[in-house]
């Protein structure tokens, strides 16, 4: 009796990430740096603030539909850029490529951005949720963002420190 | 009672299912390249976590926590598992050519092909479950048995058409882009806690919070189901090509 293999190309256009994304070293340090920090200060907004303190709430009664939306994306974005982000750090470190400093920079700008966001963005005029209830929000707002402007600040000078290599993919 | 012989029915099938699969790798490891182990143990977890689900909760109409969990077993964490077995493609190493191609032609069909593009099989997917919760299909199916079957299997196979298409496991024909399957993903999380959130502001039964409860699972769960996604999609191109293994082999030639 004779078979037939089903062949079906999985193996033929393989890529690595830097053709994926369409990435050379240093593009690929610097998005994986900043995937990394966004998505990692989502994980930790998600841990402390809405499991830990409860401060957050999961569903605020004045949450807008577009808030709603924004939320569900950016969550969803969030969550593929942390994996994405750790795939890529692999990548580049078995090809000797992980320009660390480049990365933490970038991971810095990440984490403050999406706080900044956050806190303006998704607090204030989407109104997803308040920082804390019951309490004079504008205290906590001004730490919020400020902390989150100083984070931003501080990826963007370490950035521009940061030596760039050129060269190959 | 006829729901009573319903488990026994399900009991039977998934015995059956685990079996044929069990059977179809040893044949297939007499002909062809080992079957992965990793395979066979996804086709058990799979095939398990929707007996679990069908076992329990079909049962318990009113019970909207439990409802949640068998649809994150049907909906999300079957499919994901079967569908990782792949077990068309042990199904085509098993049979004998006529009827093999007479499969592989229905998978080249235009419907199949149709049905499993990335968005097409989204839209399915989220679309179907949108539907079942902002229309009042889900009271119809709490009082009609066979209305609820239907819902169910159309989430199975929903959530089993949109993970073969976007993951693109063998023996898939057409094969979408990566950049198109990573943003339907997106798109597809998105769209699957914005409804868990919005369940959880527009409480459909009287049982506010069993409801919301559940909406949170539904939000939490499906998190987890999609990081699980998210792995096998980018995993794909992480391994080590065969490409790359060529280009080895030349350079040290070279030298």
């Amino acid at each position: 009796m004779t078979y037939i293999f089903y062949k079906y190309g999985k193996y033929e256009d393989e890529q690595y990430f830097s053709e994926v994304f369409r990435m050379n070293i240093d593009r690929l340090n610097f998005w994986s740096g900043l995937f990394w920090g966004l998505g990692f200060v989502a994980f930790l907004d998600e841990m402390v603030f809405h499991q830990l303190l409860h401060w957050h709430h999961f569903y605020d009664k004045s949450t807008t539909s577009i808030g709603l939306i924004s939320d569900g994306l950016f969550h969803a974005f969030s969550w593929f850029a942390t994996v994405a982000s750790l795939f890529m750090v692999a990548d580049l470190r078995r090809k000797n490529a992980w320009n660390k400093k480049r990365w933490i920079s970038a991971a810095l700008i990440g984490a403050g951005g999406f706080n900044l966001y956050d806190g303006i963005i998704q607090h204030k005029i989407f109104k997803i949720h308040q920082i804390r209830y019951n309490v004079e929000i504008i205290y906590y707002d001004i730490v919020w963002n400020g902390l989150a402007a100083i984070i931003l600040m501080i990826g963007i000078l370490l950035l521009k420190q940061s030596k760039v290599r050129t060269g190959e993919i | 009672m006829h729901t009573h012989h319903f488990h026994h029915y399900i009991f039977i099938a998934a015995s059956l299912l685990i079996g044929l699969y069990f059977v179809g790798v040893i044949r297939s490891n007499k002909k062809f390249k080992k079957w992965q182990f990793n395979r066979t143990l996804y086709w058990v977890i799979g095939i398990l976590s929707i007996t679990i689900a069908f076992l329990g909760p079909l049962q318990n109409h009113g019970d909207f926590i439990m409802h949640m969990y068998s649809h994150l077993l049907i909906g999300m964490i079957s499919p994901l598992f079967l569908s990782l077995a792949q077990p068309l493609t042990l199904l085509l190493r098993n049979l004998p050519v006529a009827q093999a191609r007479q499969i592989t032609s229905i998978l080249k069909s235009s419907y199949f092909r149709i049905i499993t593009h990335p968005v097409v099989a989204m839209i399915i997917n989220i679309g179907g479950l949108w539907f079942l919760y902002t229309s009042s299909l889900i009271y119809v199916m709490h009082e009609v048995f066979i209305v609820n079957i239907v819902v169910h299997i159309h989430l199975f196979l929903g959530g089993y058409f949109f993970t073969i298409s976007v993951l693109s496991i063998p023996p898939l024909p057409n094969r979408a882009s990566f950049r198109l399957r990573a943003i339907t993903l997106i798109l597809f999380m998105a769209l699957h806690s914005i409804l868990a959130k919005w369940l959880y502001a527009n409480p459909l039964f009287e049982d506010v919070a069993s409801v919301q409860k559940g909406a949170m699972i539904m939000y939490y769960g499906g998190d987890i189901v999609d990081v699980l996604m998210v792995i096998s999609l980018l995993y794909d191109y992480y391994k080590p090509s065969k490409r790359e293994i060529v280009f080895t082999k030349k350079a040290e030639s070279l030298n």
